[in-house]
C-alpha cells in the first residue's frame, strides 16, 4: 500500500475510534465500516487469498503431530495408552524443518499426512502447536479459579466452531473472515465473491456488510426453469424470475428474495468466468472436490475482478469418540492428500505464493483415552500452507505431556498457549490489514504481547 | 368460532405433513380443538419396522451402510399417507431435537436402526418426556450415534476415562440447554450475565452414567433394534457420580443410575421452555413471543392434572395457542421457512399424490443442487441441518435479533436446488408417486379458480390477492387445450414464491 494511503485510513481510524468510544458492539460495525471507507480509497496492488479448512467435530491434536523424542514419546504413549500412534509408524514422516525447535522437541506428522511432509520440508508448510480460544492469557491456576475471563461455553461443537470463526459463541453477527473483507470492500469488483464458502453455512464469512456466498463443487448452480419457457409460456418464466427475486416486507420472504436474485446473478457471472478454467490434478476426494472450485475460482480471479478473497471448505467426522484409530487415519489421508494437490494446482496457475491455506477445528481432544477414543478438548494443533508461509518449522509450545501437568486442564484436555486471535491476526496481518484494524477484527488480540507471529510476513 | 377453509389450511401446515381437501373440510367441520383430540387419540398407525419387515427389507442385502433406500420409502410412505399425522409430525419435530442419522448407525441394518428410532419417536410422541428421554437414552441407534454403546467405566490405572459425548449432548441438546432459562424462554440473568447450567465437571460426573450400555443380542437378525440397550454392571462405573448439582453415591447399579440421572434432568427448570420453545419452532413459528413460551412451558410443568412432561399437552398448547390459531398475518415476522421435506410431503398431501404400486421408491433429497438440501434421518451431526438460535447475518432480521432456523440450509445453492427438484416432482412426480391432478384439471379452464384452489392447499389464506392474480394471468398464456400444463405452471409458480416458502 501506498503511503498516501495509510495517511487516509489512519485519519478515518481516528474517526471510527471516536465513534467506538461510545460502547461495544453497534460501534464495532461502525468501526469497521469507517475503516472499510478508508480502505477503498486505493484497490491493494495484487490478488491474495485465504483459505480455511475447517476439520468439523474437534480434530485430534496428539494424532496429527505427534511428539517423537524420547522422554515426550514415552510420555505420550503412557498417556494415550489404546490410541497412541505406534513410534515405527512415524519415521517416515519425522519433521526435520530448518532448524530444530528450542527446547528439543521433536514431531511427526501422522503417517497419513505423508503427502505433507515434503512442503513442510521445502518451507511451504509451518506447524501451530497449541491454537485456540483464549481471552486473554491463562494459566492453569487462573483456569481452575476463574480469575480470568474465559472463552464461554468451552467443549460445546457449535459454540467453540462459532468462536474459531467469529470469536464469539453460537449466535455471533459476524466472522473475522467477513470482518477481515470488509476493510478491502472496494477491492473487488464484484462484492459476492469476496467469501465463498464450498463447506456449507459458515459464520467465518460474514461481515458488517455482506454473507458469504454458497458454491458447490461445480461452482453455480442454475435455476433450470429460467432456462426455458415453461411449459412454452414465455410470460410464466418472466413471472417466476419477478416471484422468486421481487422485494419483500416480510423478513424472511426479504432474505429468500434477496438470495433468489445473488443466486442467478452470480451463476450467470461465475459461470462465464469460470468456463475456461480448469485445474489439473486427483481432486477425488470430498474436500479435495471442494478444494477444487477454490482452485478454479482463484484461477478465475481476474475475469472476476476479485484481488482479495477468502474461501471455506470443511471436512466432517473428526469427533472420534470412538473407534479414532480406525477413523481418524482416513480422515487425515483424505485432508493431507487433498492439501497437497491444492498446493500443487496453486503453484500451476502461479499463486502459491498468493494464497495461504490454513486448518481449523473447533477444538482439540482429550490425551487420555476413554476406551477407544478421545473427548471434546481445547487447544489444538492446526497447519498452515502457501509460498507466502514461513515454514518448515513449528510457532508456539507444546506443554510437557502429562494428564494432569500444568499444560493440561480437567484431565488431560490442551489450555491453550497461542489464541485463535493471533493465528487469525497473523493470516489478516499478511493480507493487508493494518494493526489497528487488526484489534478491531480480532477483539482479543490486544491482550497479547505478541499479536502476530512470523508465520508470515506483513503485507 | 367458525373456522374458514384458509385457517385450516394453515392449521394443518402447523400440525400435520401438510393440508388434504378431506382435512380441511374436516377442521372447518368440526373446528380446531375436536379435530386434534381425535388425532391425538389415535394409536399410532403401521410402524416403519413392521413396514420395511413386511417388505422383506430384512435380508442380507440391506445389512450394511450405504443400502438404505428402503428408508426412504418407509419415512416418506409415513409422512405423506398416515392417518395419525400429528403424531408422525410431531415425531418428525422431535427427529430434529433427538437427532439420529442412519449413516452413523454402527451395527448391521442400519435402516431399521433408523426406522426403529423413528417409531420410538413416534411411540412417545404423545406420552410423557421423561419416558422418551429415557427410551431415546438406552436405543442402541442412539447408543451409536453418540457412541456410548459399549462405553466402559473408568479405568484409575491406565487413566481411561468414560466416553463423555452423550453425558454433554443429552444436557446441551435433548433437555436442559447451555443456558439457564425462564419460564418463557427467555435466558436468565445474575448480575447482567447468563448463567451456564453445567461445566465439565457435570459432564464427567454424568458420563459415568452412561457405562456398560450395549447392543442387546446377537445381530443375526433385525429384532434387536428394536430391543433397549442391555446393561453390563461389570463395565458400569461404580463410582461416585456427581452432576446438576445431585449425587448418585458410590455403588449404585447401572439401571438406578440411570433412573436418578434421568430424574434429575428431567425436574431441570429449564426443560419445558428449552424442548418446548423448539417444539413450537418445528411446528409453528421461529420466532415466538414469550407469553406464547411461557404458556408452554406452564402445560410442560403441568397438564392441568398435575403431571410434569406429558407431551400431549404440550402438543396441544403449541397448536391451540391464540398465538398460532390467530397471528397478525402482515407481521413481517411472523411464521417460520417452511422446511424443504415439508414442501415435498405438502404437495404430495395437497395433490393426492401416492404410490402407484405400494413401493413409495423415495430418494435420498441431501443433495443441495437438485434435491432438498435435507432429508430425514440424514443429518450429518446430532446438531440437525439447522441450529434453532440460527439468525441469518447481515440481515435485517439479524439485526432485529430474531431467528430462522432454516434459513441455515438456504443459500445460493440450496435456493436453485429446491426449484430445480420442485420444476421435477410438479411434473412428473416421482417414480410411483404420481398424481392424476384431476380436481386441479378440472378447474383449468379457469385460472383464477385453479391458482385459488391451489393457493388453498398449499399456503392457506397466507398469501396476496395480487400475487395469486399475477399467476393465474400467467398461466391463462398456456392454451386451455392443455389442461395439465396449467395445473402444473400455476403448481410451480405458487411453490416458488417466498409468500409460500414462508409458512405463517
Amino acid at each position: 500500500m501506498t503511503q498516501p494511503h495509510d495517511a487516509d485510513r489512519r485519519a478515518f481510524l481516528l474517526r471510527a475510534c471516536a465513534l467506538g468510544a461510545t460502547g461495544a458492539a453497534a460501534p464495532l460495525a461502525l468501526n469497521l465500516a469507517a475503516l472499510g471507507a478508508a480502505a477503498a480509497q486505493s484497490a491493494p496492488p495484487s490478488y491474495k487469498a485465504l483459505v480455511c479448512v475447517f476439520l468439523y467435530g474437534g480434530n485430534d491434536p496428539f494424532n496429527t503431530i505427534v511428539p517423537v523424542d524420547d522422554a515426550a514419546y514415552r510420555a505420550y504413549a503412557a498417556a494415550r495408552t489404546d490410541i497412541a500412534l505406534r513410534r515405527d509408524t512415524l519415521r517416515a514422516t519425522a519433521l526435520r524443518g530448518k532448524a530444530a525447535a528450542p527446547d528439543g522437541a521433536q514431531f511427526a506428522l501422522a503417517p497419513a499426512l505423508a503427502p505433507l511432509a515434503p512442503l513442510y520440508e521445502s518451507g511451504q508448510m509451518a506447524v501451530l502447536l497449541n491454537v485456540g480460544p483464549l481471552v486473554v492469557p491463562t494459566t492453569k491456576a487462573e483456569y481452575i479459579s476463574a480469575r480470568v475471563p474465559l472463552p464461554p461455553k468451552l467443549f460445546s461443537h457449535n459454540d467453540q466452531q462459532s468462536y474459531w470463526q467469529a470469536l464469539a459463541p453460537e449466535g455471533a453477527a459476524s466472522g473475522w473472515g467477513g470482518r477481515l473483507t470488509d476493510l478491502f470492500a472496494s477491492a473487488n469488483a464484484q462484492r459476492t465473491f469476496t467469501g465463498i464458502t464450498a463447506g456449507g453455512s459458515t459464520v467465518l464469512l460474514a461481515g458488517h456488510k455482506v454473507a458469504g456466498y454458497r458454491v458447490g463443487i461445480n461452482g453455480s448452480t442454475p435455476i433450470e426453469l429460467l432456462h426455458r419457457d415453461m411449459y412454452g409460456s414465455s410470460a410464466c418464466t418472466a413471472l417466476l424470475r419477478q416471484l422468486i427475486t421481487q422485494p419483500r416486507e416480510h423478513l424472511m420472504e426479504r432474505e429468500l428474495s434477496r438470495i433468489a436474485a445473488q443466486s442467478i446473478d452470480a451463476d450467470t457471472r461465475l459461470r462465464a468466468a469460470l468456463a475456461d478454467v480448469a485445474v489439473p490434478g486427483d481432486f477425488g476426494s470430498p474436500l479435495a472436490q471442494q478444494l477444487k472450485i477454490v482452485a478454479r475460482i482463484i484461477g478465475a480471479r481476474q475475469a472476476l475482478g476479485a484481488r482479495r478473497q477468502v474461501f471455506f471448505v470443511s471436512q466432517n467426522g473428526y469427533d472420534n469418540h470412538t473407534g479414532l484409530n480406525d477413523t481418524h487415519p482416513a480422515l487425515l489421508r483424505e485432508l493431507g492428500q487433498s492439501l497437497a494437490v491444492f498446493q500443487q494446482a496453486l503453484t500451476t496457475l502461479g499463486v502459491a505464493d498468493q494464497v495461504t491455506t490454513f486448518t481449523a477445528s473447533e477444538f482439540g481432544r482429550t490425551l487420555g483415552s476413554n476406551g477407544n477414543g478421545s473427548d471434546h478438548g481445547w487447544g489444538s494443533h492446526h497447519l498452515a500452507l502457501g509460498g507466502a508461509v514461513n515454514g518448515g518449522r513449528s510457532y508456539g509450545t507444546h506443554p510437557e505431556i502429562a494428564l494432569d501437568g500444568p499444560g493440561f486442564v480437567d484431565n488431560g484436555r490442551l489450555l491453550p498457549t497461542l489464541a485463535v486471535d493471533q493465528l487469525g491476526a497473523s493470516l489478516g496481518r499478511w493480507f493487508g490489514a493494518g494493526r489497528e484494524e487488526l484489534r478491531l477484527v480480532f477483539p482479543n488480540l490486544k491482550h497479547f504481547d505478541a499479536e502476530a507471529l512470523a508465520l508470515l510476513p506483513s503485507a | 368460532m367458525t373456522v374458514t377453509p384458509g385457517q385450516a389450511s394453515r392449521f394443518l401446515a402447523q400440525a400435520t405433513f401438510g393440508p388434504t381437501p378431506a382435512q380441511i373440510d374436516a377442521v372447518v367441520r368440526e373446528g380446531y380443538a375436536p379435530w386434534l383430540d381425535a388425532q391425538l387419540a389415535m394409536p399410532p398407525s403401521q410402524t416403519h419396522f413392521d413396514w420395511l419387515l413386511q417388505q422383506k427389507k430384512n435380508t442380507e442385502a440391506f445389512k450394511g451402510n450405504g443400502i438404505n433406500a428402503p428408508l426412504e420409502s418407509t419415512l416418506w410412505r409415513k409422512f405423506i399417507s398416515a392417518e395419525d399425522q400429528v403424531r408422525t409430525r410431531v415425531a418428525f419435530a422431535l427427529s430434529e431435537i433427538f437427532v439420529v442419522g442412519v449413516q452413523s448407525i454402527t451395527a448391521s441394518w442400519p435402516l431399521f436402526g433408523a426406522a426403529g428410532f423413528m417409531d420410538l419417536l413416534a411411540e412417545h410422541a404423545l406420552g410423557n418426556y421423561q419416558t422418551l428421554l429415557t427410551a431415546v437414552t438406552k436405543n442402541l441407534s442412539m447408543g451409536c450415534m453418540l457412541t456410548y454403546r459399549g462405553n466402559r467405566k473408568e479405568d484409575p490405572k491406565t487413566g481411561r476415562h468414560p466416553d463423555e459425548n452423550y453425558a454433554r449432548e443429552v444436557m446441551q441438546l435433548f433437555s436442559i440447554g447451555l443456558l439457564e432459562l425462564a419460564p418463557d424462554g427467555t435466558v436468565r440473568k445474575e448480575n447482567g450475565a447468563p448463567v451456564e447450567t453445567y461445566d465439565n465437571a457435570d459432564v464427567q460426573g454424568l458420563a459415568k452414567v452412561f457405562t456398560g450400555w450395549d447392543i442387546n443380542g446377537p445381530e443375526t437378525d433385525v429384532e434387536f433394534h428394536r430391543r433397549p440397550m442391555a446393561l453390563n454392571n461389570a463395565q458400569h462405573s461404580m463410582a461416585e457420580k456427581r452432576f446438576l448439582g445431585a449425587v448418585i453415591p458410590p455403588g449404585t447399579d447401572g439401571h438406578l443410575s440411570l433412573k436418578r440421572a434421568m430424574d434429575v434432568i428431567c425436574a431441570h427448570p429449564n426443560v419445558g421452555p428449552f424442548i418446548g420453545m423448539q417444539l413450537i419452532q418445528r411446528l409453528v413459528t421461529s420466532n415466538p413471543s414469550p407469553a406464547y413460551v411461557a404458556r408452554v412451558s406452564a402445560a410442560f410443568n403441568d397438564d392441568g392434572k398435575g403431571v410434569r412432561g406429558n407431551l400431549k399437552a404440550v402438543v396441544r398448547a403449541i397448536l391451540l395457542d391464540p398465538e398460532a390459531r390467530n397471528p397478525d398475518l402482515n407481521d413481517p415476522a411472523w411464521g417460520k421457512v417452511r422446511e424443504p421435506i415439508l414442501r415435498f410431503s405438502g404437495w404430495a398431501r395437497a395433490f393426492g399424490a401416492t404410490s402407484t404400486n405400494g413401493a413409495w421408491a423415495m430418494p435420498d433429497t441431501t443433495d443441495n443442487t437438485i434435491r432438498l438440501a435435507q432429508s430425514p434421518m440424514r443429518s450429518a451431526t446430532v446438531f440437525n441441518f439447522f441450529r434453532p438460535r440460527y439468525s441469518p447475518p447481515v440481515t435485517e432480521l439479524a439485526k432485529r435479533h430474531l431467528v430462522a432456523p432454516e434459513m441455515q440450509i438456504t443459500d445460493e445453492t440450496s435456493i436453485a436446488g429446491y426449484l430445480n427438484f420442485l420444476s421435477i416432482y410438479a411434473d412428473r412426480g416421482w417414480e410411483d408417486l404420481q398424481t392424476s391432478y384431476a380436481p386441479e384439471i378440472a378447474l383449468a379452464h379457469d385460472p383464477q379458480a385453479l391458482v385459488a384452489r391451489i393457493v388453498l392447499l398449499l399456503a392457506g389464506d397466507a398469501f396476496s390477492a395480487q400475487t395469486a392474480r399475477s399467476i393465474a394471468d400467467a398461466v391463462a398464456t398456456l392454451p386451455a387445450s392443455r389442461p395439465r400444463d396449467r395445473v402444473r405452471a400455476a403448481i410451480l409458480l405458487v411453490a416458488a414464491t417466498p409468500e409460500y416458502l414462508v409458512q405463517k
